[in-house]
């Protein structure tokens, strides 16, 4: 049978810890997910359909995240809460000196999980475009050139006009000169 | 096989490279056919004269795309020419012909660079990835929210119901809230699978569909470049070949019909059989995009009718730009506004969008704010006025 006082030093040391860390790794996963689909949304242009799924998922995170913080001073109050009872109760100061040693001296662990402020804005930071500008040296490029993908495309219609047909500088048709010949 | 962003360029370069052969075979026939139409200047002092074209031949960068003419074109020279005047122009007439079929060369510069700025929204995306980290979405947050939720995670609830005071209350409710807040999180974890799978599904089709269209533009190109040096320097019959291209919006129902198996969002539906159902749901339809399968893109055959140059540019950017990457678009945003059918009699049967379950959070963050947990703070829980005595514990 557990004294309330073991019971709290339980809770403060082994379970609550225990739920952090387990929030913990889920948070910390969650938070590596939508840092990939926040570079992916940022290289496809920023859809909607991905910026409003980060913005739910970067809203879920935070929670999560601060749900993370509350367990670890949840395990913090129960402690105080304990101590205190240690230190005013005979009966608990009692329970005290027949807990184990180890649940005594192990520390309240804390559990850091990493932010990822507002993933829904645009501003993923992208792999560096090609050395050398926008087209690459040489007949065969080894990467493509990056353009900005939350700029639209070019309307092909204009590009077509720019281009022109090719034939504006054909050869004139050359001649054998006989200017005495020209006519009167 | 994974979209190949590098090699998609590389198709994008040759189609410039061929389309610009192809150019410069036609303004060389031009040339050509200029010189044979060209009116006699005076016909009793002038007479016909056949340049020699044996030793020429396109300069094509290409070896094997060099064209030769069988017969050399006519031009008229003056009766009495001498035949060191009709070397100079046979001389000449080579050097304009080389000159127009390097004119054309040119022409196509710069185009794989528009290609690759028509399709650049969904060219870098990697699916694969996108795919794998829907996946582990789906096992490393939303499986183990699940788990957790069906835990107690304290033995020391029965105390939390005693204690009184402003900390007590905040643990209470963090406490009591906590095992809905992860169902809750598990819930909207399958809508946001649902989403980002969507996405991943539509740009690996499209993907799919752009390298398709151009490995197919490169081979009818290689194609028409063969029939040239066949024929010789003269209009080669069109090649009866039909171009494939994938139906994006086509793509796209597939993955609505997969989305519809999503729980509504509004639903909010509880407990490990939805959670289930919505994650094998999300791992299907990222599956071909992970690498599980072929994805079909639905190619129907689309009629190129002008196998000019100047024709197959314009088809060329027609099909990328208003077949690949207008219904691209169009489906990506079907996949947030919506695109199946509603049900306004049942607000909790609105099949999935991810516009939806952006408004449900909101709804959830608002005045009653069933989004967030209470803080909890590191303060005495049995603090205040009413302290709860270790003998009543």
């Amino acid at each position: 049978m557990q004294s309330p006082l073991e019971r709290m030093y339980h809770a403060a040391k082994v379970d609550i810890p225990a739920e952090a860390a387990y929030l913990q790794r889920i948070t910390n996963n969650l938070r590596g997910y939508l840092s990939d689909f926040d570079v992916a949304s940022a290289e496809a242009g920023e859809p909607a359909v991905m910026t409003s799924m980060l913005h739910v998922g970067g809203d879920m995170l935070a929670v999560l995240r601060r749900a993370v913080t509350s367990l670890d001073n949840a395990a913090d109050a129960v402690l105080i809460t304990a101590n205190d009872y240690r230190d005013t109760d005979d009966r608990a100061r009692q329970d005290y000196q027949d807990l184990d040693q180890s649940l005594k001296s192990s520390p309240v662990p804390d559990h850091p999980t990493q932010s990822l402020p507002e993933p829904e804005k645009p501003g993923a930071e992208l792999p560096a475009p090609p050395p050398g500008g926008p087209y690459p040296p040489g007949p065969i490029p080894t990467e493509p050139p990056r353009m900005d993908p939350n700029e639209d495309p070019p309307d092909p219609e204009d590009q077509r006009e720019e281009r022109g047909d090719g034939s504006e500088n054909q050869p004139e048709v050359p001649e054998i000169d006989r200017p005495e010949w020209e006519d009167d | 096989m994974a979209f190949d962003r590098i090699e998609f360029f590389r198709i994008c370069m040759d189609i410039e490279k061929y389309l610009g052969y192809l150019r410069a075979n036609e303004l060389a026939l031009e040339y050509y056919d200029t010189l044979n139409r060209e009116p006699i200047p005076m016909a009793e002092l002038y007479q016909e004269h056949f340049v020699s074209l044996r030793d020429w031949k396109t300069p094509c960068p290409d070896e094997k795309f060099s064209i030769t003419a069988q017969f050399g074109p006519r031009v008229w020279v003056p009766f009495d020419a001498t035949q060191s005047e009709l070397d100079t122009i046979d001389e000449q007439v080579r050097t304009n012909l080389t000159t127009a079929y390097e004119n054309g060369i040119g022409w196509a510069d710069g185009m794989a660079l528009d290609m690759n700025e028509t399709c650049q929204q969904f060219s870098h995306p990697d699916t694969a990835s996108m795919a794998k980290s829907v996946r582990d979405m789906m096992t490393n947050v939303v499986e183990e929210l699940e788990l957790g939720a069906k835990d107690a995670w304290t033995d020391i609830g029965k105390y939390v119901g005693m204690w009184r005071g402003e900390a007590a209350t905040a643990f209470f409710n963090f406490h009591t809230n906590y095992n809905d807040a992860l169902s809750l999180f598990a819930h909207m974890g399958v809508q946001l699978g649902a989403g980002f799978a969507g996405a991943t599904a539509v740009i690996h089709g499209t993907q799919e569909t752009a390298m398709k269209f151009v490995e197919s533009v490169r081979e009818a190109l290689e194609g028409m470049l063969w029939l040239w040096t066949e024929v010789g320097l003269q209009q080669p019959p069109e090649p009866s070949l039909d171009i494939d291209v994938g139906k994006i919006l086509k793509i796209a129902d597939g993955v609505w019909s997969l989305l519809q198996l999503i729980p509504p969002v509004a639903a909010a539906t509880k407990g490990v059989n939805t959670a289930v159902q919505g994650i094998k749901t999300v791992n299907s339809i990222v599956q071909a995009a992970g690498g599980g399968g072929e994805v079909d893109i639905h190619p129907e055959p689309y009629a190129f009718t002008d196998w000019t140059a100047n024709g197959l540019y314009t088809k060329i950017f027609d099909v990328l730009y208003e077949e690949i990457y207008q219904k691209y678009v169009e489906a990506m945003d079907d996949l947030h506004v919506g695109g199946g059918p509603a049900n306004p009699e049942d607000a909790d049967a609105v099949p999935f969008s991810s516009k939806a379950v952006e408004q449900h959070m909101l709804e959830l963050q608002g005045p009653r704010n069933e989004w967030e947990l209470e803080p909890v703070s590191p303060g005495n829980l049995n603090g205040g006025d009413n302290k709860v005595p270790y003998g009543d514990l």
